[in-house]
């Protein structure tokens, strides 16, 4: 059992610098969470608190049953005794032993007998396809293998928990991608509890099996990728996922025109009292070319076109809705040009409405729910 | 500016308030004139054992189960008499040339430490011992009974093994008809000036002891040899003759160094082209020959050719090596270590053994050519220490 | 997902047991605290006592002050304040002071600097040869350039042999022979490879970058120089300058050498006569002034480099080893480089070598000429040493206590600078880095007799648990490495600024304890800077003498001492073979050393 139970979670610095407050997060046993957020969110801090390298000014952590710290109890544990696996974002390898010998290090540490203690690191160096350079310096390797040689280290004591503090940021493109099937692979394998931090939403999108996304310091959602993106719990999150980002418009005090249209449309809609804001996702938003027209019960605005971006398999259409500037994509060529006037709409149920304090109004959601699709 | 202003104003006079309390405050401190605390703890007596029951070989017999010896001395020698003391008894000994303010220094944190390593301390800075290291019981002074009848009264406590000399000399290659100069008071003419040569009188006690027995016991043969001159009656500007003649000397500019040997070396090295004086210990005539240095003692200089000094012989008093630091000062004040100490001249504290015969040319007469110090101002010459330093310092140009 | 908050009952009591806990298993709290307690007795401590000499009644004062043995008194205050000596004893010492310190600042810098840029920064041909023979000065005992000096230019001012030059019937003016001139030039030369290290190091670190980006921009090679450049050079140049000064004040071998035949007296000069007159008071008092300028100077220096370290980026990336083409001026820049290296490093070396093989110095006749004092069986008349410094058993067991001793002292310098570097560092700049940091610098300031004296007077009596050290190893050893700690922490430090936190928690989540974490991964990883922190000790250590002379016995010889006995004796040509000895021995260890573990000197001295 190694589920991972933060509950009431501080951390302050000694300069009075809060990074993480009052964080309560139960991170399920055999789970791949990522912890999301811009940088300076506190999602390291988090990180390393659970690895042990920090403490927490106030709270409890939990792996299991066991406590690891417990500030209001005096219990500590560190954390050569947490038994976890940690990468680094810079990997941190032993410049001064060898590919091997850095692998070894964990089972020397755990009195593992040499032979099996080789036999084992060979085998974690196989497992991420190194096995090769098993009697080279960490300096003679390229960063991908610098990469997979820090995963290596920390599967040969094969931990319960393996903690990665964004370890794919140093690798180019291509690399990443190929790194992100391998890690879901390795943890598709090891059934361990796999705890990420990233500020790449994409990653975090792709690999993780829960995503929980911070910001300065405070918890925001934790849900299913996809659950995440389709329900952002506030305006944060759902402004923080997805790529462009959602178009989200203040509806508090319209003074007319687009925030005044959508309001109504909410209100009329949903009787919704004192909405705060109206988001919708680019791909969410249609452009009404040629005879398509709307559907009935869907909200529409007229727009102006500014831009086109073709992408190759998708269109990033720039539109301007009265002063507000939004983004559409499509996956087929819009056909529209810039300077064309067209109507633009968006579906009930892909409206994402939140209130004041930026939280999301479910009423809203259950509303719109389409037949069928009952709200959770 | 105008903001601040008055708060700096304020700031800086207040500054000025503190310097000038402090430097008042300095002022109180000088020294006090009454020395109501007097001065240090009084010399503890030396007293002779009872000769009838001491025996030599008793002593010998002690000194050998102890095993060894270490000696300290301000001058090379000790290495000889340390390896003849050696071979004489099978005991063994090293001897260790030190400067006389570090040996002191050097015993004393011994005492305090309870760590003593050097046995016996053959010591030229007769006030220094007088002063701080028999009255702190860091060394203890001790006749041997057997040679007491033939040390003289004076010269038992602190107990002096041998007298030394420092001279002036001159290089006979370069002035064949004997010294270029006849009277002390010569020395601070113009003629001479950056020409003499000696050590560093605020490095060298025995120099600064010397200016202070020059005024408590020279002033009349210095007044007389300055009337010797022809010059009139000598016109004083300090308290008396000594410090007139050690002011007009330092202010001569004489050449300063850091050991004899360069005294020695500046003014009788084979390829020196220009003739100087130079006021070195007699020691400095031991080699020479293989130098192929060309010196000779100021024969004739008057009132004196240099100064006689003494050097004590004492034992720690928490020696671990006791009776072999006895036989050691036994052996010193015999002739056979006499004899090593004194390549180049001196004179034993031991009636019995007396002069070197190896003095160095021209200087034949002890009694008549050099000024002898007097043990018994010891004390005041160890008082007077920080003033005729500071009068030297002054002057010196 | 998110928890329900448990209940917390507020407890004050177990949250510090909370952090007593985590405390205890930090390793830097414990290792800090045991570092500050040793600092604060081995360093603090004397200085208390060099300051409280200052103010009460010292043995035999009792007359002159009015007061007992002990008393409090201002007496010496007075005496080196304001009383009719105090002109000589202080004021004059500091004025000269100031210039000596000034005019060997801007020696060293014109030098060292000029010197960095064009080893660094040049084609200048041989570069590889004058980068390391550049920096030998640094080896020799300092006060072999006065020697060298003396023996070059002395006249008839000082006694012993005249100069070479007099001798050759050219009259050398006082002012070329002795005081304020030569002092500067020869403390210059010796302390010059300070900066060129720590300006090299600069140089080749600062981003290329930044200086293309200037002259994209338009600025000239003389304005990219003076706003670009130079300001990014700054903490190179405050460290420099920190190094030369501290040396400066408390060097006195090489002003009393040559300010004596002129009166030319330095403060560190004035408390050396103070020490050697026993007279404690005043010596102390000296000694506090000469640590409070030194402190004011750390003072100004660190506010200096917090205001420069704000927008010094010195990037590893760009580090770049373009150099300017001198074109045709690359021959006279090497004859300049070359000029140097004959200046400081083989005029003194071979002054001393042909004093060693001539019976007479600076008589240049054939049969003058002899190899008696290296390898001569029997020297006639001399007391003491009778054969040439080969021969024997004297120079080896002196080589080998050297060696031992300064040996020992140096690795646990070496160490004890790696675990301070570690505390300092990984503590975060909380109190006790802080306090760690600037007194593990302290000793630097303090010039090595005064803390002699100092820790002699502590040390040479029981305290406590502490026995009466005079007198043993252990004392000398402990001084040795107190005194050139400042060296191996500043590398220390150094170092593990730039190691990072990484590796040794990456040790610690896979398991390690802190003992293994130290010992299997910083240790290893930080050899280069080990080996600095260890070399430059030794390299100081074995050149030290007044230390040495003060804390030795007769039974320890070393080679320092050694040669001044020598010279005490009045065997210069002896003397300075042993000299040649240990300048040989400083530079075999340094090139071994950075041969070996391929580490450079120059982030020893903090780089």
């Amino acid at each position: 059992m190694s589920a991972i139970t933060l509950s009431g979670v501080v951390k302050q610095y000694p300069g009075g610098h809060v990074a993480v407050r009052d964080l309560d997060l139960a991170i399920p046993d055999g789970s791949f969470t990522c912890l999301l957020g811009p940088s300076g969110c506190g999602k390291t801090t988090t990180l390393r608190m659970v690895a042990g390298l920090e403490q927490p000014t106030a709270g409890e952590i939990r792996v299991g049953d066991r406590v690891l710290d417990a500030v209001d109890r005096g219990v500590y544990v560190p954390p050569e005794k947490r038994g976890m696996g940690l990468v680094f974002q810079n990997y941190a390898l032993w410049p001064h032993l060898t590919v091997l010998r850095n692998v070894e290090f964990g089972l020397r540490m755990r009195k593992v007998p040499a032979a099996a203690r080789r036999e084992r690191a060979m085998e974690a160096l196989r497992k991420v396809r190194v096995a090769e350079c098993a009697d080279r310096y960490p300096s003679q390797l390229s960063g991908g293998q610098q990469q997979r040689v820090a995963l290596a280290r920390m599967l040969a004591v094969d931990p319960e928990v393996l903690l990665l503090d964004e370890p794919l940021s140093n690798l180019d493109a291509r690399l990443r991608l190929e790194m992100r099937t391998e890690l879901k692979r390795i943890h598709d394998e090891t059934g361990a509890t796999v705890v990420f931090v990233t500020h790449d939403q994409m990653e975090a999108m792709t690999m993780a099996t829960h995503v929980a996304v911070m910001n300065e310091g405070e918890l925001q959602q934790v849900a299913p990728p996809v659950e995440m993106y389709e329900r952002p719990g506030n305006r944060f999150v759902a402004e923080f996922v997805g790529s462009p980002p959602m178009n989200v418009v203040a509806v508090a005090e319209p003074l007319g025109g687009l925030a005044g249209s959508l309001l109504r449309y909410v209100e009329k809609r949903a009787g919704l009292s004192a909405p705060g804001c109206v988001g919708v996702r680019p791909e969410a938003l249609r452009l009404a070319a040629g005879p398509d027209a709307p559907p009935a019960d869907a909200w529409s605005h007229e727009a102006a076109v500014e831009t086109v971006l073709p992408a190759g398999s998708s269109w990033t259409v720039q539109l301007r809705l009265d002063d507000t500037e939004v983004f559409a994509v499509t996956h087929e060529d819009p056909g529209v040009a810039p300077g064309d006037t067209v109507r633009c709409w968006a579906r009930p149920d892909r409206l994402h409405v939140f209130a004041a304090d930026g939280t999301r109004m479910t009423a809203w959601d259950d509303a719109t729910a389409p037949v069928g699709k009952a709200a959770r | 500016m105008n903001g601040s202003a008055p708060g700096r104003r304020r700031a800086r006079a207040a500054c000025a308030g503190l310097l000038a309390l402090a430097a008042s405050a300095l002022a109180a401190c000088a020294p006090s004139t009454s020395g109501e605390a007097g001065g240090a703890s009084p010399l503890p007596s030396a007293s002779v054992e009872d000769a009838a029951s001491f025996k030599l070989d008793d002593l010998i017999a002690a000194a050998k189960k102890e095993g060894s010896v270490l000696a300290y001395d301000g001058s090379g020698d000790v290495k000889d008499v340390a390896e003849a003391f050696a071979k004489k008894y099978g005991i063994k000994a090293e001897g260790v040339k030190s400067k006389a303010a570090a040996t002191a220094e050097k015993m004393t944190r011994e005492s305090q430490a309870k760590n003593v390593t050097i046995d016996v301390n053959l010591f030229e800075d007769g006030p220094m011992l007088v002063g701080q290291l028999l009255p702190q019981r860091i060394v203890r002074t001790w006749i041997p009974p057997d040679l007491a009848p033939d040390i003289a009264e004076g010269d038992r406590n602190p107990l002096m093994m041998l007298m030394k000399a420092y001279v002036f000399v001159y290089n006979p290659k370069l002035s064949p008809n004997g010294c270029p100069v006849k009277n002390l008071w010569e020395l601070t003419d113009p003629a001479w000036k950056g020409k003499v040569l000696l050590q560093d009188p605020l490095g060298k006690e025995v120099f600064t002891q010397w200016f202070t027995q020059l005024a408590d016991h020279g002033t009349d043969k210095l007044t007389a040899a300055y009337d010797a001159l022809g010059k009139g009656k000598l016109q004083l500007s300090e308290k008396d003759p000594a410090h007139e003649w050690v002011k007009r000397f330092a202010k001569n500019s004489p050449v300063l160094t850091t050991e004899d040997e360069d005294v020695a070396t500046g003014v009788a090295a084979p390829n020196q082209t220009k003739q100087t004086l130079g006021l070195m210990s007699i020691a400095k005539f031991r080699d020479v020959e293989q130098k192929g240095f060309h010196m000779k003692v100021c024969e004739g200089l008057a009132p004196w050719t240099g100064f006689a000094y003494p050097k004590y012989a004492t034992i720690a008093t928490g020696s671990k090596h006791p009776n072999a630091a006895k036989l050691f000062v036994h052996f010193v004040l015999e002739k056979e270590g006499f004899a090593l100490e004194s390549g180049s001249g001196g004179v034993s504290g031991n009636k019995k053994v007396g002069k070197s015969p190896n003095n160095p040319p021209g200087l034949a007469d002890w009694d008549n050519q050099l000024f002898r110090f007097v043990p018994g101002t010891m004390t005041d010459d160890f008082r007077e220490r920080q003033d005729i330093k500071d009068f030297w310092r002054v002057n010196h140009r | 997902m998110a928890v329900a908050a448990p209940a917390r009952p507020v407890s004050r009591g177990r949250r510090v047991l909370y952090r007593a806990r985590v405390l205890l298993r930090e390793p830097t709290v414990l290792l800090g605290v045991v570092l500050c307690l040793a600092l604060l007795y081995l360093v603090i401590a004397p200085l208390v006592s060099v300051f409280s000499d200052a103010g009460r009644v010292q043995y035999g004062d009792e007359a002159r002050s009015g007061r007992h043995t002990g008393d409090w008194t201002g007496y010496y205050l007075w005496r080196v304040f304001r009383s009719p000596v105090s002109r000589l004893l202080f004021w004059e010492p500091l004025l000269h002071t100031l210039v000596v310190s000034a005019g060997v600042i801007v020696f060293a810098l014109a030098v060292g600097g000029s010197m960095a840029w064009l080893v660094t920064r040049t084609n200048v041909p041989g570069r590889k040869f004058l980068a390391a023979a550049l920096v030998v000065p640094y080896m020799l005992p300092s006060w072999t350039f006065a020697l060298a000096w003396l023996t070059l230019f002395k006249n008839e001012r000082s006694g012993g042999q005249v100069g070479y030059l007099q001798g050759a019937g050219i009259a050398t003016p006082d002012w070329l022979a002795y005081g304020p001139f030569p002092i500067i030039v020869t403390l210059g030369l010796h302390y010059y490879p300070f900066v060129l290290l720590l300006f090299g190091n600069a140089l080749r670190r600062i981003d290329a970058q930044l200086e293309d980006s200037a002259r994209i921009l338009g600025a000239g090679g003389r304005t990219v120089l003076r706003r670009i450049t130079l300001p990014l050079m700054l903490p190179a140049l405050s460290s420099a300058v920190l190094l030369v000064l501290g040396r400066v004040l408390g060097t006195f071998g090489t002003p009393y050498i040559l300010g004596l035949p002129s009166d030319y007296n330095v403060l560190s000069t004035s408390l050396y006569h103070a020490i050697r007159d026993r007279s404690t008071g005043v010596a102390s008092v000296l000694a506090g002034v000469i640590v409070l300028v030194g402190v004011l100077v750390v003072v100004v220096d660190t506010r200096l480099v917090r205001e420069q370290r704000r927008f010094v980026t010195v990037g590893g990336k760009g580090a770049m080893d373009r150099r300017a083409d001198l074109r045709r001026w690359r021959w006279p820049a090497f004859a300049v480089g070359m000029a140097v290296f004959l200046v400081s490093v083989a005029a003194p070396v071979l002054t001393l070598l042909l004093s060693t093989v001539t019976k007479t110095p600076g008589v240049f006749r054939a049969d003058n000429f002899t190899l008696t004092f290296w390898i001569g069986e029997d020297i006639p008349g001399a007391v003491g040493f009778p054969h040439g410094v080969l021969r024997g058993s004297d120079l080896y067991e002196a080589a080998w206590n050297s060696l031992r001793i300064v040996g020992i002292a140096a690795l646990v310098c070496g160490f004890v600078g790696l675990l301070i570097g570690y505390v300092v560092v990984r503590g975060d700049g909380g109190r006790v880095s802080g306090f760690l940091r600037q007194v593990s610098f302290l000793p630097y300031l303090v010039p090595g007799i005064a803390f002699a004296a100092a820790c002699l007077s502590l040390f040479a009596v029981r305290r406590g648990p502490v026995p009466a050290l005079y007198g043993t190893v252990t004392l000398l050893v402990l001084v040795l490495v107190v005194t050139h700690l400042p060296y191996s922490s500043r590398s220390g430090i150094a170092a593990m600024m730039q190691l990072g936190r990484e590796p040794e928690e990456a040790a610690q989540v896979a398991g390690a304890r802190w003992p293994v974490r130290m010992f299997r991964i910083i240790v290893p990883i930080q050899k280069g800077a080990l080996v600095t922190g260890v070399v430059l000790p030794l390299v100081s250590g074995l050149k030290e003498l007044s230390i040495v002379i003060m804390l030795t016995t007769s039974g320890t010889q070393l080679l320092t001492t050694l040669s001044i006995g020598l010279v005490d004796y009045g065997y210069t040509q002896l003397a300075n073979a042993v000299v040649l000895v240990i300048a040989l021995l400083s530079f075999t260890l340094t090139y071994l050393a950075q041969r070996l573990t391929r580490s450079s000197l120059a982030s020893g001295i903090g780089g």
